[in-house]
């Protein structure tokens, strides 16, 4: 027969068992799963190159986050506690929003100052044919002026090619290497039409 | 029987307790990685950027680390959680030691490329003007030079990988940019023509010496015009060329001063020619025709086009480069002296090189 200390003791046993096996958490599978699709999302969004260090740190923090995770299941069942693990798992997500965020306004940055320089070359560019032209035209022509004349040409023709390749690479959105090659395109872009408008101004053509 | 049921209740209660203790705690002494996680994190991130794989066996021994340190109970296995740390610790060391040292060589391997291209592209323009194909040279020339700069901009940024790429594109487009001029020294070094020069050379010489004439010979690549009398040499100038440099002539318009033995046909002096005074030849002569010919029937001379004309001895050189449209220039007082010197039917022979 049970004694009413039997009941109250068992009881106690009953609630400290239930206790503690609610407090033998589970692993945070949500958190888990949330951080993976937000590191995935920025990887989609290439932060990968417009966004380098973010994403980087982004998955420095899921793995510190998971290696959490992993610590905490190599434990006892019974003293396992995974509420450090979600909290890191979600700092994880916020890192990888931010890196995904970071690389979409670096991508739109970049390719705004990109299309710019191709604008800016392009303009160059013509204006170098049309002096060109008007060289060619000139009624004045100095002595070794049609030897000039062809390595002007030459150049010309090298910084046309040069921003043909340049259009390409924009519109295969590598926006990144676009802009180092713009970048090496400008000063001699500058040096090439300066020279032709020094020239016409020489000649009066 | 109350005081055996206390005993009970303590006993299960104790129980209970050692189980809550069990579950939050087991009061062992645990080796204390947090000074080295954040190094190995360092060390993996940088690793990450250049050498992978080192990352990946550096994340490894960690992780058998973070194992062995979730695992430590006892000192034993206290001791085999800090070897692991230790293991960790060594190689991330290693790998960093290695990467570092890589990359140290290639910084010096990349500067060394962009150096040499740099050489390249300035030889290439020093050669520009013996070249012969102004435009084709000029625009790999002006590809080198923007493939130059990327390369340093890359240096500059780091990615030494792409600066050396780039730096080796330079070198290739400059080149590219030497090829004329490489055919043309080819050309000078046939053994076949320098023969025929030499023959050449010879026998206008003996012209010389037989009559007592004066006689002139243009020596192309050392862009050089002597006056022999008698066979001996009187006089000798510097000349300029055809924008075409030390290409032979082939057809009208393409600006190279042809080689071969020639006349003087005619003397302008005043309003007669546009530079100073000059030397008309008889270009194209007998071989040059026949030549022409042979190359219009093969097709590799434009249709339409005729051998040219109008090759002199002309003043206002001094240009310091090829720049006539074949004509032979010298300066304005060099020509006053060679008209002391020749008169019409001097014989004149040009070559490519008296050597």
């Amino acid at each position: 027969m049970m004694t009413s200390a039997m009941r109250w003791t068992i009881a106690v046993v009953a609630v400290a068992a239930v206790s503690i096996l609610a407090g033998c958490a589970k692993a945070p599978q949500v958190e888990m799963d949330a951080a993976k699709a937000a590191l995935e999302s920025a990887e989609a969004a290439d932060a990968a190159t417009y966004a380098p260090a973010e994403l980087e740190a982004a998955r420095e923090a899921q793995r510190a986050a998971m290696a959490e995770v992993e610590v905490q299941n190599a434990r006892f069942v019974l003293s396992r506690s995974y509420e450090k693990a979600a909290a890191m798992l979600k700092d994880a997500e916020t890192a990888a929003e931010d890196a995904r965020s970071a690389a979409a306004d670096n991508r739109d940055k970049a390719m705004a100052a990109v299309n710019e320089a191709v604008e800016s070359l392009s303009t160059q560019l013509a204006a170098a044919e049309a002096d060109l032209a008007a060289l060619a035209a000139c009624r004045r022509k100095p002595k070794g002026f049609a030897q000039d004349l062809e390595l002007m040409r030459g150049k010309v023709d090298a910084l046309s090619g040069q921003v043909a390749d340049l259009e390409a690479q924009v519109a295969a959105e590598r926006y990144l290497q676009a802009t180092e090659l713009a970048e090496s395109i400008k000063p001699e872009m500058s040096a090439v039409t300066t020279d032709l408008t020094n020239a016409r101004t020489k000649l009066g053509c | 029987m109350a005081r055996t049921k206390g005993r009970r209740s303590v006993s299960l209660f104790s129980l209970v307790a050692a189980v809550v203790l069990v579950a939050c705690g087991d009061g062992t002494t645990h080796p204390d990685p947090d000074g080295w996680r954040p190094a190995l994190t360092r060390a993996i991130t940088e690793l990450r950027r250049s050498e992978p794989e080192g990352a990946v066996r550096v994340e490894n021994l960690v992780a058998e680390a973070e194992a062995a340190q979730a695992a430590v109970t006892d000192q034993q296995s206290a001791e085999v959680a800090n070897r692991a740390w230790s293991a960790a610790m060594v190689c991330a060391a290693d790998e960093l030691r290695r990467v570092r040292e890589a990359g140290a060589r290639l910084a010096v391997e990349a500067r060394l490329h962009i150096d040499a291209a740099a050489r390249e592209i300035a030889l290439a323009d020093e050669t520009a003007m013996a070249a012969g194909s102004a435009r084709e040279h000029a625009r790999a020339a002006q590809a080198a030079r923007v493939q130059l700069r990327r390369a340093e901009g890359l240096e500059q940024s780091g990615d030494l990988e792409g600066a050396l790429a780039a730096a080796d594109d330079a070198m290739s487009l400059a080149d590219a940019a030497q090829e004329g001029w490489r055919r043309q020294q080819e050309r000078l070094a046939d053994p076949k023509l320098r023969r025929r020069w030499q023959q050449q050379v010879a026998d206008t010489l003996e012209v010389s010496r037989r009559d007592g004439v004066a006689v002139v010979i243009v020596d192309k690549a050392a862009r050089r015009l002597r006056v022999y009398l008698d066979g001996k040499q009187v006089e000798v100038f510097k000349a300029e060329l055809g924008s075409a440099g030390l290409a032979p002539k082939r057809h009208a318009g393409d600006r190279a001063t042809p080689e071969g033995r020639y006349l003087v046909t005619a003397i302008k002096t005043g309003g007669e020619t546009q530079f100073y005074k000059a030397l008309l030849l008889d270009y194209p002569n007998e071989d040059d025709r026949r030549r022409h010919q042979l190359e219009r029937a093969a097709g590799t001379i434009p249709a339409g086009v005729g051998p040219g004309s109008m090759i002199e001895i002309h003043g206002r050189g001094g240009q310091q480069r090829d720049w006539t449209d074949g004509c032979v220039a010298l300066r304005d007082e060099d020509m006053d002296r060679l008209l002391e010197l020749v008169p019409v039917e001097t014989p004149v022979t040009i070559v490519g090189t008296m050597e």
